[in-house]
């Protein structure tokens, strides 16, 4: 079944598609940035973007910073908003419960799958925009201090200090895991209501409402008693890997957050689909 | 039918207890009962106040809403005392510590080392800047509303008529603490109480509130997120050059020579309002006053003061000081008054008491002979 689910995905043209815009734009960027060298100051517009004129080691964290607000979780919630209702409306979703497998097996199956595009997402991201970055703005070392020259550091952590290559291979890893995780709340806001209606569509924009929703009472200062509990609350907390040294406090909190939403919304889509008629 | 109906209502009924728990268990953890510490009151503000050798690291949360308008070539001062500022502070001892502004987006960091000196980060300038010279004055800065130094700078103020008086104990960042609320005797402090949580073994302080006499909520709140009462270790604590990090020295601050270059002599009293002698920290500075209810006065150039005056005109109400003028804000807990006399410099005068005390003690300061 999963093996099925996982084949589905990867024929599928769509999902290629749908990671090709979200690769695409922040090639875009790099290109502006590298064509035109201005930047935007650090400390402003995209976190580490400013940090790549230098070296381009930096860009793939930069381009997650580019995706992570809109693009990304507008893809999660486009592919996990019909992984139920898609099938519901293309009037498949029967012929594939007359096989001889359970509704349980047939979510988690649906839910490996949305982790699997995720993951190949997030790293394709991270995959291109490396590249791009190595290309556009080269991976010569910066100076340091009054040493000159150092060949082991190619970049500067947000605390000012100096990162070697290995330092932003597991940064950037780390970076990349949190988003992943951080990803995982809206696709499981999204599979649950990909649950209750045959409209991918609806599935999809209602995932996103409450995404908007959650980035709205997170910049309320009068909502500050909730803000803790809201899906979107800590995902630019993947910046913390790049301080020195890493402050884990509002990671471990993203990955908890993270998890509690998972649980909670599969719950929900297993308590629906599990009894729910199916008609088309 | 009735079997699948029953199996659904086990289902939802399974989900939402599983809802219940998880979305309940922060306020279950919260609501668990504190245990009551077997520390007085007295010994506990004795301990905050002997409590500036005791190392920690932690992340603290500060917010404040005095409402002051942006006012001119007083740096983050503005958005520092309006809003919320994220930190996470690094403590061995008064003389090395380590304080980091968080923002999404970056980082501002103060060092100060016993070996390397007074350091400051900023990652916005891509800039490390090594302070050179003492302080005797200066502009407030983010790690003054760390709840330790900010909790031992009010008990050092408060006077022996302020009234202290327990509070309940509560958890705080994953430590039990004690707590004690200082009640000003002054009737022209803008500070109506000052809570204070503290480590009831160390007097670490990790909360403090601030109210204001006419608000029922705390205008500024500071308090630790998370603590660990663990010493920091020293390669945190040292400044460190990065990579393609560019780095400046800077002399004592504009602050400091605007306090000693404009201005007659301040007076050693204003009025029936005595100067304080050698503020703790600031000995530079001319305060009046006594408990909770002090003020500054610092005369001003003329042009950071016409600019002063010009950027507080619209947010403040002009006010008549004898022969002269002047233009007040008042917040819940500060107050500002820029008094301009005909034949004196622009002063700032700025404290924890009402308005009405700073009109009377603008009266009494001194012209040009």
């Amino acid at each position: 079944m999963i093996r099925v689910e996982l084949a589905k995905l990867v024929r599928r043209p769509r999902s290629w598609v749908i990671i090709a815009l979200l690769c695409l734009l922040p090639i875009v960027v790099a290109v502006f940035v590298a064509v035109t060298h201005v930047a935007p100051p650090p400390g402003q517009g995209p976190a580490l973007l400013s940090a790549v004129l230098s070296n381009g080691s930096l860009f793939p964290a930069a381009a997650l910073a580019v995706v992570l607000p809109i693009f990304l979780p507008v893809a999660v919630a486009v592919v996990a908003g019909d992984a139920v209702a898609g099938e519901a409306s293309s009037g498949m979703l029967r012929y594939l419960l007359a096989r001889p497998v359970g509704r349980t097996r047939l979510l988690v199956a649906k839910l490996i799958t949305l982790v699997t595009f995720v993951l190949i997402a997030v790293l394709a991201v991270a995959g291109t925009s490396y590249i791009t970055g190595r290309l556009l703005f080269g991976d010569k070392p910066v100076a340091v201090g009054t040493t000159g020259i150092s060949t082991n550091v190619i970049a500067t952590s947000l605390s000012g200090t100096s990162l070697t290559p290995a330092d932003v291979l597991v940064r950037t890893a780390g970076a990349v895991t949190f988003i992943a995780v951080s990803m995982l709340g809206v696709g499981a806001i999204a599979l649950f209501l990909s649950t209750l209606t045959s409209s991918s569509l609806a599935a999809a924009l209602g995932a996103l409402a409450a995404l908007i929703t959650s980035g709205v009472l997170v910049a309320l200062n009068s909502a500050a008693a909730v803000s803790p509990y809201l899906p979107t609350r800590y995902w630019l907390a993947w910046v913390d890997f790049f301080r020195q040294p890493i402050l884990w406090r509002q990671l471990d909190q993203g990955y908890a957050i993270q998890g509690v939403y998972v649980l909670v919304f599969l719950g929900a889509a297993w308590a629906n689909f599990a009894t729910k008629d199916i008609t088309s | 039918m009735r079997v699948v109906s029953r199996q659904a209502r086990r289902r939802w009924v399974s989900v939402a207890a599983g809802t219940a728990l998880l979305c309940g268990l922060p306020a279950l953890v919260g609501a668990w009962p504190v245990p009551v510490a077997a520390v007085s009151v007295a010994q506990l503000r004795a301990r905050i106040l002997s409590s500036a050798g005791v190392p920690y690291q932690g992340y603290v949360e500060s917010t404040v809403d005095l409402g002051l308008p942006s006012l001119p070539d007083v740096g983050d001062v503005t958005s520092l005392l309006d809003g919320t500022t994220d930190q996470y502070a690094w403590y061995l001892s008064a003389a090395d510590w380590r304080a980091d502004v968080l923002t999404t987006a970056g980082e501002t960091d103060t060092y100060q080392s016993a070996a390397y000196g007074t350091y400051e980060w900023n990652y916005g300038s891509n800039l490390l800047t090594q302070i050179v010279g003492s302080e005797p004055v200066r502009l407030p800065r983010a790690a003054d509303l760390l709840p330790p130094a900010l909790a031992q700078r009010l008990l050092s103020y408060a006077g022996t008529a302020t009234r202290v008086s327990p509070l309940p104990a509560e958890r705080v960042g994953g430590v039990d603490a004690a707590g004690l609320r200082l009640t000003p005797a002054e009737s022209t402090s803008t500070i109506s109480a000052v809570d204070v949580w503290a480590v009831p073994r160390t007097g670490l302080a990790v909360k403090v509130e601030i109210f204001g006499r006419d608000s029922t909520t705390p205008v500024l709140v500071s308090q630790f997120l998370a603590v660990s009462l663990t010493r920091p270790s020293a390669a945190i604590l040292t400044p460190e050059l990065g990579g393609g990090v560019n780095f400046a020295t800077s002399t004592l601050p504009e602050v400091t020579r605007i306090l000693h270059g404009y201005g007659p002599e301040l007076p050693s009293s204003l009025g029936d309002v005595a100067r304080v002698v050698g503020v703790p920290g600031l000995p530079d500075l001319a305060a009046y006053g006594s408990g909770l209810a002090r003020f500054a006065v610092i005369p001003l150039p003329p042009s950071t003061g016409q600019s002063l005056i010009q950027a507080a005109t619209t947010a403040g109400v002009t006010v008549q000081l004898g022969s002269g003028t002047g233009v007040i804000i008042q917040t819940p807990l500060v107050t500002v008054l820029l008094s301009q006399q005909p034949t004196g410099p622009i002063y700032l005068l700025v404290g924890t008491v009402t308005a009405t005390e700073l009109e009377r003690a603008a009266q009494w300061l001194p012209e040009y002979p």
